[in-house]
């Protein structure tokens, strides 16, 4: 073996790629040529090989080759990664070139392991990967948009149509019960942090705080995205220990390839909007409702004659709006041998399709690679982005979209003098509690701004052959500042005469070091790659929150102007770090058999010591039978693998200190007083997963047609969560930080079945016309085996302390618990004996204050006689059944086309905005039209319950009523292009390639959903409120045309 | 470049061995206090007992504190779905006002709890016997006061000492009786340690304590320990009536010096902090135009069966309820005083006064449902009550001249004509008027005798006036049932709480 030398390495996405070559045989042609791309590019870095010979090289810088001894008859194999390998019979010719076309299987790509890349087929774990160019031309303006319907076993639920709200982004399932879901994201080898990705909590001005987060990736920018690769199951991903249960995302930015300097140009513009809306009754219907509702006799003089009445104010219209979404990016990429880059600058500006929200971003990026020698590498990466955006209260009874739909049609926007109008409920108008919907959008805003550089510096070094040392220094450095101004007004009774200003500042700085040694040595049949390292991380995030009242004017909210008196200062310093060891062995043979190993031994300071460290070991396998003699000649089967591995990971994604005992400060009028703040738990440790993963990779027609299969049984343990306790320990369980916290304990079990299906067709290959399928298919089960107490229930509490999710044993976590509905009662007759409400049974006018004629019957499904809490039961369940993805890809000539149908199928949604729309409990809220078919005694085969003042029977309670079934197929985005190529473009053009293209994202949506959108994610994140949909701000639809330029 | 090597060899194996260090995985506690570094000075431990006056009481003051002591009991009325529970004796056990209620209660004890194992366990050697014994004090009485509370209102309930905490089995309830002991008990110690002069008359003192003790003998018709005790609090010469009934409900700034709050619970306000404050005027006030704070609901409106109640001479009447043709200078003084409109403001027509302190143009510490007026659970005026009633002994009416002394001190100041007999009616009807609003009522319509209980409450009128029209009422009249006088166990904890025969807490 020791005559084998290194010839070439050449660096390409992070990999280098060693060919070797022996140097003695005896022939006598010599071949050259050049190797360009589809674009007339030359290609660099192509391997060119005789085959079933040693012999071949690289191209080099130009894209040249030239290859002695050759012979006539021999055959040319030019191959690299992302590109089909073309083979050619020498023949007379001694200059042949060549051009390559992107490749479109997928198994030849490269993915980035953890700490590491491997070629796709050489696998044995689940991973699943996104060439980002393939949808590159969307305008998605986060980087978490970008996994939607991408891959099997994600699934992407957008919490918030907001611009940069938060996403659900769950890898196979829900994996803790009350932690953390959110995977863990690398971006070129750095965490990137979440923290400060929270927006100012309304709660504080009176009311609901809505929703808060916002996503903590938005701060990316998603074009200098290369790939993207998600460790699915646990043997891919405990090679990242404890902070991999919820699997792995890993981001891999764009980087500079050898050769002329390329000056890219991408621009979109687009137009959102509102895609549906509720019905609402206009101003005679409701002025109708209004008189029906007090009693058909006190009619208000305005509207005693509802006939002659207008449309009235459409506030729906009011908040919402046509709105603009705009992207630029200059991208400039080139090098030479020795050094390379890759820089961008971009500015993203997307409009919110309600008022006055809106998110704004713009960053730069470089990213360098060095060469000193073949041995000695290094780079850096930085990136550094802004990001401000204006979001306003939803999600919630006094949100923006929810006054909106409750407000009255009888008040104007604004009046004649240019003032908003105002609901004054003694004058008969409107619902003082909405106050006016398009000015409470005017200061039921924050707004938030981000700074963000992270980055690495990398250096490698190459000891001896086959022996890398690699060390990478990262950061991730945020500041987040937000603010909030509740201003003095008056309105009809809403009178607020005190002005608020907060402000809060934060940054957090994560840094990490990592080094690790790899071996990678191949002999004879034997290829053996070893990976041994350390690594240490730290995190610290310190906040400052300042608040003033009473200024002087509400035009001023520095908090300088404000009372002194009145002011009040808090800060949050929190630290947190993790210490690693680990190492992987990855061995196979003949391209056949394959076995990996890996194991990490993680120590985080977020437990007391004596629990701090964790062991996450796992071990895999794959058979590829394609590559068996039996095989190797098949026509139809070109690839056969099948994968096994199992592994263990763990979660340590929770707050800090939870082994200490605190005393809350507490202000008094005696000054300040320490109240005991928790139960401190010193046995708390990690959460933890093991799972086993069985996959099938399987290509027919020359890889023409693959289908991945993948099995995987995901049991994670030892939740961390609040340990649930009775009020008696002196917690509060309703309004809980302000009560003692419970315990957090480790405990439980939950199980996620599932069955990731991808299957990728290139149905037609001609070179005028192509043709591609992409489908994805994703299920699980999910099943909560155990908790504390066989008993016990996890309830999640929505609303000001409803109990809307029950999560128990042997069920699916976080379904909807409630009463059944079974019609309504039509007459006096069918009260007779009746199960009613318990609190009704003894009432003396059920008519005013108890279950009447026309009042929901909720089924007694313990038979007592009477309606209580004992009559509920699991009513929904927000797990889909299944989610799915269809892309077809057209290509015809220089025109293309991309349509993408993404769905989900038996999710239920409940609808609690429809408790606003259909509650019928007061007279001056607007309501759904559909409630002009309610049950009165004009009426008696009304479909919805009567109007019922003060919700006597509870027929809004938590019920079947407002679960409704969610599946939907969308018709997610429509591309139309066209690019021209620098031939088309005329010899002289300095343009070297041009798209253009049209775009229409969320065209569609068949759905029996009757709210905004089915699309509800987790509420603010949290997995046991899923689903819950209350004035969710809906996902626009955008219409968008963009070009891209290179020069 | 076999030097690099070495270097490069070398720096990684002084990494692996560095980073090994457990030292890299202590973060410091930055920005709070870990309980095993406080309690080292007077000041710390007085601290720990300030906070009980406020915080954990909070969720019992915010609804449930009027809910029960006035709506259940038929002083007030109200829409608000929760609240028509209470008025109709229709109690869900996952009423939600009913369930702040009781786990203020159990923080209450639990707080105490944790200052009694803390002064046991972890107190510094700079603490004075004096704080010591002042804040055990506070944390006994504070704890027996939460118990005096949940025995009446749930029975027999579970008796937790100390703040172990076990969900290994449901809890087992500890009888009646044992809780009444427990609660005499601590009573008991927490007047036997606590200063008789309180350096701040905010806090409590031994009178505070004799006062509760004077009110659980009462209560379980000991009639000689009840007269006892209120003889204590009366002979000390510490309290006394203040001369205008109104101030201390409705002046935020008022407590000088404060003589007739004998226990009270005080409140702070932040315009941003939650759960230190007074709420009651936001649900209290029945216009906007009165708090100009975004609140004033009006949720709790005075029923008309409590405005029947008042003699027709009666001052707390102006300052109890807020009814048409009343003019009231010191509230909305931006626009001169406040007017109650013609057509009333309620349903009830008539609104409350009484715990509304008005807007920030009145005083400074006021905003979104936010005031610090403080809520008073023992006043002197009772304290006389509870000696008249004392004296009656059980009997149908007494003239002995200190009871009459008693009950006439609080009439002359109403501006009633003196008595010269009475009956447990009379006191009773005193009490109601008095005490409105005190989360008084229901405790004493809950405590005599049972048929007569049921037969006050199913004659209230607890409708509403129909168009404002003060001559029609919606008539709303509801019977309780003798299992209406012991409130559910809450929906979460049911399953918590061992079902079987409650236990005698002093027997194991």
């Amino acid at each position: 073996m020791k005559n084998i030398q290194p010839t070439l390495r050449i660096l390409f996405f992070f990999l280098t790629l060693i060919i070797t070559q022996v140097s003695h045989s005896q022939t006598n042609l010599t071949i050259k040529g050049e190797v360009k791309n589809e674009n007339n590019e030359t290609l660099p870095g192509i391997s060119v090989v005789v085959k079933n010979t040693s012999n071949g090289q690289l191209t080099d810088f130009d894209g040249y080759y030239a290859i002695k001894n050759v012979k006539k008859g021999n055959v040319l194999v030019f191959s690299s990664l992302g590109f089909s390998t073309k083979e050619i019979v020498v023949g007379n010719l001694s200059v042949i070139n060549v051009i390559m076309k992107e490749s479109t299987t997928s198994l030849d790509e490269i993915v980035i392991v953890g700490y590491g890349a491997s070629k796709k087929k050489d696998l044995t774990g689940a991973v699943a990967s996104i060439q980002i160019d393939e949808i590159a031309e969307q305008p998605v303006g986060n980087v978490d948009q970008i996994l939607q319907g991408q891959a099997s076993g994600i699934s992407v639920t957008r919490a918030s149509g907001q611009p940069g709200g938060a996403v659900s982004v769950r890898v196979r399932g829900v994996t803790s019960i009350t932690g953390n879901n959110d995977p863990l994201y690398i971006i070129d080898g750095v965490n990137v942090s979440s923290a400060g990705s929270q927006s100012f909590n309304f709660s504080q001005f009176g009311g609901g705080g809505g929703q808060t987060q916002v996503s903590p990736l938005s701060t990316l920018n998603p074009s200098d995205i290369a790939s993207i690769q998600i460790l699915k199951d646990a043997s891919a991903a405990a090679i990242y220990g404890s902070q991999a249960s919820n699997g792995v995302v890993i981001i891999t930015t764009k980087r500079g390839k050898a050769g002329v300097d390329k000056v890219k140009l991408e621009s979109y513009l687009g137009i959102q909007s509102v895609p549906r809306t509720y019905d609402l009754m206009n101003l005679r219907q409701y002025a109708q409702y209004n008189n029906d509702a007090n009693g058909g006799v006190n009619a208000l003089p305005q509207f005693e004659n509802p006939a002659i009445l207008g449309e009235g104010t459409d506030w729906q219209d009011a908040i919402f709006r046509q709105a603009p979404i705009e992207s630029h990016q200059l991208s400039i990429t080139g090098g030479n041998d020795k050094t390379k880059y890759y820089t961008s600058i971009n500015y993203f500006n997307q409009e919110g399709i309600v008022i006055n929200t809106d998110f704004r971003r713009y960053g730069m990026r470089l990213n360098l690679d060095h060469k000193f020698s073949d041995k000695f590498k290094i780079g850096n990466n930085i990136n550094f982005s802004n990001s401000l955006e204006n979001v306003v209260l939803n999600d919630v009874a006094n949100g923006v979209i929810s006054t909106a739909l409750q407000q009255s049609p009888d008040i104007p926007v604004r009046l004649s003098d240019g003032s908003f109008g105002a609901p004054n409920q003694d004058a008969g108008l409107g619902n003082d509690e909405a106050v006016n919907p398009v000015f409470w959008a005017s200061i039921r805003n924050t707004n938030l701004e981000r700074y963000k550089i992270n980055g690495n510096f990398f250096l490698e070094f190459k000891f001896a052959e086959g022996l890398t040392f690699r060390s990478d220094m990262g950061y991730d450095y945020n500041t987040t500042r937000s603010q909030a101004f509740n201003p003095t007004y008056e309105f009809g009774n809403n009178i607020n005469s005190i002005n608020t200003s907060v402000k809060f500042a934060g940054d957090s700085f994560f840094w990490l070091f990592k080094n690790y040694l790899t071996y990678d040595k191949q002999f004879e049949k034997h290829s053996l790659n070893v990976l041994l390292g350390t690594e240490a991380q730290e995190s610290q995030f310190k906040g400052l929150t300042g608040q003033r009242s009473f200024f002087p004017s509400n035009d001023l909210t520095g908090l300088n102007t404000g009372d002194a008196d009145e002011s009040l200062a808090s800060s949050n310093e929190i630290g947190s770090s993790l210490v690693s060891y680990f190492g992987r062995v990855n061995y196979n043979f003949d391209s056949k058999y394959y076995l990996s190993g890996s194991i990490r031994y993680d120590g985080s300071s977020k437990f007391a010591p004596g629990k701090r460290f964790g062991l996450f070991p796992s071990v895999s396998a794959a058979w590829v039978a394609s590559n068996e003699t039996f095989l190797e000649d098949s026509d139809v089967i070109s690839w056969l693998k099948i994968r096994a591995g199992i592994g263990t990971s763990g979660n340590q994604n929770i707050a800090n200190n939870l082994f200490l005992e605190f005393l809350n400060n507490v202000p008094t009028p005696f000054g300040s007083g320490f109240i005991l703040q928790n139960f401190a738990n010193p046995d708390v440790t990690w959460e933890s997963l093991i799972s086993p993963n069985l996959g099938i990779e399987l290509g027919l027609l020359d890889s023409k047609i693959l289908l991945d299969v993948d099995l995987y049984h995901k049991i994670s343990r030892d939740f961390l969560a609040p340990r649930p306790l009775p009020s008696i320990y002196g917690t509060h369980n309703s309004q809980a930080y302000l009560g003692v916290t419970p315990p957090t304990v480790n405990f439980g079990e939950m199980i996620n079945t599932g069955i990731d299906i991808s299957l990728k067709t290139q149905n037609i290959t001609k070179d005028k016309f192509e043709w591609n399928t992409n489908f994805i298919f994703s299920a699980y089960r999910n099943e909560i085996t155990e908790l504390v107490n066989k008993d016990d229930a996890i309830i999640g509490f929505f609303a000001f302390g409803q109990p809307l999710t029950r999560s128990v044993v042997g069920q699916p976590l976080g379904q909807f618990y409630g009463f059944v509905t079974d019609g309504l009662f039509r007459s006096e007759e069918e009260l007779n004996g009746a199960a009613i409400p318990e609190e009704n049974i003894n009432s003396m006018q059920p008519k005013f204050n108890g279950t009447w004629v026309g009042d929901i019957r909720f089924k007694d499904l313990d038979e007592d006689g009477k309606i209580t809490d004992n009559d509920r039961t699991f009513i929904g369940s927000p797990h889909p059944d299944f989610t799915y993805s269809i892309t077809n890809n057209f290509k015809l000539g220089v025109f293309d086309l991309s349509i993408f149908l993404q769905g989900s199928y038996g999710n239920e949604v409940y609808n609690w905005t429809r408790t606003l729309t259909e509650g019928m409990t007061l007279p001056f809220n607007n309501q759904s039209t559909d409630v002009v078919n309610r049950f009165a005694v004009s009426n008696p085969n009304g479909i919805l319950p009567r109007y019922a003042p003060g919700n006597p029977n509870g027929n809004n309670r938590i019920s079947d009523r407002f679960i409704e079934d969610a599946s939907y197929l969308r018709i997610q985005n429509i591309t139309f292009g066209c690019t021209l190529p620098s031939t088309m473009l005329g010899k002289n053009s300095f343009i070297n390639q041009l798209r253009i293209y049209g775009s229409i994202q969320n065209l569609y949506t068949f759905t029996n959903y009757t709210g905004y959108d089915p699309e509800v994610g987790s509420y603010n994140q949290n997995a046991i409120l899923t689903g819950i949909d209350f004035g969710r701000y809906p996902t626009p639809r955008t219409v968008s045309i963009g070009f891209n330029v290179q020069f | 470049m076999k030097s690099i090597y070495k270097i490069l060899a070398l720096s990684l194996i002084i990494l692996i061995t560095t980073s090994c260090s457990e030292d890299f995985l202590e973060q410091p506690v930055q920005d709070a206090i870990v309980t095993e570094n406080f309690y080292k000075t007077d000041d710390q431990l007085l601290s720990a007992t300030a906070v009980l006056y406020s915080r954990p009481w909070f969720f019992y003051n915010d609804k449930f504190r009027w809910a029960m002591g006035d709506s259940y009991s038929g002083n007030s009325v109200g829409s608000f779905e929760d609240l028509i529970q209470f008025v109709n004796f229709a109690m869900n056990p996952n009423n939600t006002f009913m369930n702040e209620g009781w786990e203020s209660y159990w923080l209450v004890i639990t707080a105490s709890n944790s200052v009694l194992t803390a002064i046991d366990e972890n107190l510094g050697d700079g603490v004075s016997l004096q704080a010591k014994n002042t804040a055990k004090g506070e944390a006994l009485f504070m704890r027996a006061i939460a118990y005096f509370h949940l025995v009446r209102l749930w029975g027999p309930l579970p008796i937790l000492d100390n703040v172990t905490i076990d969900t290994s089995s449901p809890v087992q309830k500890n009888t009646v009786e044992s809780i009444y002991r427990f609660i005499r008990e601590d009573l008991e110690m927490a007047a036997s340690i606590l200063p008789l002069q309180r350096s701040d008359k905010r806090r409590i003192g031994k009178t505070a304590a004799w006062s509760y003790l004077a009110k659980l003998h009462l209560t379980l018709k000991e009639y000689s320990e009840a007269l006892s005790y209120s003889n204590q609090v009366i002979n000390s010469g510490i309290h006394a009536l203040e001369d205008q009934y109104q101030e201390q409900f409705i002046n935020p700034t008022f407590d000088n010096p404060n003589n007739e709050a004998i226990f009270s619970l005080h409140w702070f306000v932040n315009c941003s902090l939650w759960g230190t404050q007074n709420t009651n005027q936001a649900y209290f006030a029945a216009s906007g135009v009165l708090t100009k704070s975004g609140d004033g609901w009006g949720t709790c409106q005075p029923s008309i069966d409590l405005q029947r109640a008042y003699e027709t001479t009666d001052t707390r009447r102006y300052w109890t309820l807020m009814e048409p043709g009343s003019t009231y200078d010191e509230l909305d003084t931006a626009n001169g005083g406040f007017e109650v409109p013609s057509s009333g403001l309620t349903t009830t027509i008539a609104g409350f006064r009484k715990y509304i302190a008005g807007s920030p143009d009145e005083y400074s510490n006021i905003c979104f449902m936010r005031t610090e007026l403080p809520t008073h659970m023992m006043r002197y005026a009772e304290v006389l009550l509870i000696q008249a009633e004392a004296i009656l002994n059980g009997g149908a009416f007494t003239t002995d001249s200190k009871a009459l002394s008693a009950i006439n001190t609080v009439r002359r100041r109403a501006g009633l004509p003196a008595k010269t007999v009475i009956t447990l009616d009379d006191i009773l009807q005193e009490r109601r008027v008095e005490l409105a609003l005190e989360n008084k009522y229901w405790f004493d319509l809950q405590r005599i005798d049972r048929a007569k209980a049921t037969a006050i409450i199913g004659n209230q009128e607890r409708g509403i006036n129909i168009g404002n029209n003060p001559n029609q009422v919606s008539s709303n009249k509801v019977t309780p049932s003798e299992s209406d006088f012991l409130f559910p166990i809450p929906t979460g904890d049911s399953s918590f709480i061992s079902d079987k025969t409650p236990v005698d807490f002093y027997a194991k």
